[in-house]
């Protein structure tokens, strides 16, 4: 159930757009506020899935100042801006709004801004395995931000922090040191019930499953209770990240086993791209071609040492879907801070570009 | 009454109504009373056309008051940039719109001048007397009363010969007429909505300067009664 706000001072309108969200099942309107300290004080408090802001708001406050404020109070909240088609917004204009709504609308494009109903999920949701055979690439850093924007998009994401010995996703993100990891989940059926409560939540409104916190208790896991628990992520998110680990180790092996797509990240450099080949190899052996995609993701694309987007594609015989440039501040940054760049600093060239990389992965999902 | 008595009357109710018509245009302009004339004529959906393929869009109250909004604000100085043509709206009727608030930009200079105009006359007035000065208000008020009174029966009788009259004398370059069948612009502000807004505006204004009126009698008497005891 998504709970929604709706930010509207015309009582007629604010009718209207419940009417239509009474008519969603997966909907829950959490309440109307007409002014804006009011609805950004409710945003803070109870940080609903979703708030509609109507465009057009009268009053000191812009509707735009009002979504970035709320971009401020409640990360994980999907921002929906409501206008009227002689008065169209680009949600691509604002970092603070991720869809828009143009009035009258119809329950399709209402379903569609919200990510429920007929244009949500239809089945399980997709696993995508974060992977480089080489260290260093920026693998977590990009698996970490990836899981926020698509969370920014209104899809419903879990992050599972698959390197289960020296696991950095725990230090990616502000989360809480005594927070429960995979290896206080139950093992085989038992783990379906206790699955929710070893998530944990960040103010990005990213479902977390952390590796365990002391190298030791890897032993503790099983192969087959990995690719289990992204199973069941599947059945309850639109989408679940999986850091991979490097090495193909039996884990390494049960998140690529289970994943729907491989995420590979490479950099322009000759070790990289020759152990990804490698893993290529490995993977064509392991029977991964034809069943799963193999994606190309360039990391620090920017600094090619000679070498270009046309020879990695033909070295690997796969094609590069996305470049990221490289950031050092605005990323090391980001990780002294435990922040997401994409919510820190949303208007980065890093961050577009993650954020176009989620674009063509929903894209793809879609086809 | 003095032959200058009854100017200084006219020229008091001319002002009275430029600054009283003029305000309270602006007040009803409003989404809630859309939204209240909508309801009272029971149009609280309509059916919109879209240009961009042909199809019919069913408008509920809410679409309607949010497209009205749009509109009001713009023509009343709340926006600079004018709505955008394409989907519901031609440039003709945009342009048209930018006619209309042309014709408030200069209907709100009315309001300072007929205060200033309503100031003289009761200044003169007050330096003759303040029986004067009251007498003056009441029976500006009342004049200027009954001539919207008039006017607005006039109106209502003869509403299209009377709207056309308007639209000619504002706007005439003409571009004010739309086919019923296609304009979205005239599903947004039927005959409904020119009733209804000329009414309110006509009855407000009637009861202020009924308001008004009664205020400046009262202040006459007591005038009176304060001039007699001290005779």
């Amino acid at each position: 159930m998504k709970r929604v706000l709706l930010i509207e001072d015309l009582p007629q309108v604010a009718q209207h757009l419940q009417s239509m969200l009474s008519r969603e099942k997966e909907i829950e309107v959490a309440g109307v506020q007409s002014q804006a300290e009011a609805a950004i004080a409710q945003v803070a408090t109870e940080k609903p899935d979703v708030v509609m802001i109507d465009s057009l708001l009268q009053g000191k406050v812009t509707a735009v100042d009002i979504a970035k404020r709320i971009r401020t109070a409640s990360p994980g909240t999907r921002i929906i801006m409501v206008t009227v088609p002689q008065k169209p917004l680009d949600a691509k204009d604002e970092a603070a709004v991720d869809a828009v709504f143009v009035l009258p609308g119809g329950a399709n494009e209402l379903a569609e801004v919200l990510g429920v109903g007929r244009a949500a999920r239809p089945q399980n949701g997709l696993m995508i395995a974060v992977y480089s055979p080489k260290g260093g690439t920026g693998k977590t850093t990009l698996a970490v931000n990836l899981a926020v924007v698509l969370r920014r998009q209104g899809k419903s994401v879990a992050l599972m922090d698959g390197v289960m010995q020296f696991g950095a996703v725990r230090h990616a993100m502000q989360i809480p040191p005594a927070t429960r990891s995979f290896v206080d989940l139950p093992t085989a059926g038992a783990m379906k019930t206790s699955l929710a409560e070893v998530l944990w939540e960040g103010p990005s409104g990213v479902h977390v499953l952390l590796a365990p916190a002391k190298p030791e208790e890897v032993d503790l896991i099983q192969g087959g209770d990995i690719g289990a628990a992204m199973g069941m992520l599947a059945e309850t998110h639109d989408y679940v990240i999986v850091d991979t680990p490097s090495r193909l180790t039996e884990d390494a092996l049960a998140i690529l086993d289970s994943a729907n797509v491989i995420l590979m990240v490479v950099t322009y450099m000759n070790a990289t791209v020759a152990n990804s080949r490698s893993a290529i190899d490995t993977f064509e052996a392991l029977g991964y071609k034809g069943r799963k995609p193999i994606l190309l993701v360039v990391n620090q694309s920017d600094t090619p040492g000679g070498m270009s987007k046309q020879a990695v594609e033909h070295a690997l015989n796969l094609p590069i879907i996305a470049e990221i440039p490289t950031d050092w501040k605005t990323v090391s940054d980001s990780l002294n801070k435990q922040q997401p760049f994409v919510l820190g600093s949303p208007q980065a060239p890093v961050s577009r570009a993650v954020e176009a990389l989620a674009h063509g992965l929903v894209t793809q999902q879609r086809k | 009454m003095s032959r200058t008595g009854k100017i200084e009357v006219a020229l008091f109710a001319v002002g009275f109504a430029m600054a009283g018509l003029v305000l309270f245009a602006l007040l009803w302009s409003g989404a809630g009373a859309y939204a209240d004339m909508a309801r009272a004529a029971g149009a609280e959906s309509t059916t919109f056309i879209d240009h961009t393929n042909g199809e019919r869009v069913v408008m509920g109250l809410g679409p309607l008051v949010q497209e009205h909004r749009v509109w009001s604000t713009y023509v009343t100085g709340g926006t600079a940039d004018p709505p955008e043509p394409g989907r519901f709206y031609t440039t003709d009727e945009i342009s048209h719109m930018t006619d209309v608030r042309g014709v408030f930009d200069g209907a709100k200079l009315l309001i300072p001048a007929g205060f200033f105009v309503m100031a003289i006359r009761l200044q003169r007035a007050r330096a003759h007397s303040a029986e004067e000065m009251f007498r003056l208000v009441r029976d500006g008020a009342v004049t200027a009363g009954v001539v919207v009174a008039a006017l607005g029966l006039i109106a209502a009788l003869t509403f299209e010969q009377a709207f056309l009259l308007f639209h000619e004398v504002f706007f005439p370059q003409g571009n004010f007429l739309f086919d019923p069948a296609t304009s979205n612009l005239v599903r947004l502000y039927p005959d409904w909505y020119w009733q209804g807004i000329t009414f309110r505006i006509g009855l407000s204004f009637m009861a202020v300067a009924a308001v008004v009126a009664v205020a400046a009698s009262v202040g006459l008497r007591r005038a009176r009664s304060t001039r007699l005891a001290t005779e």
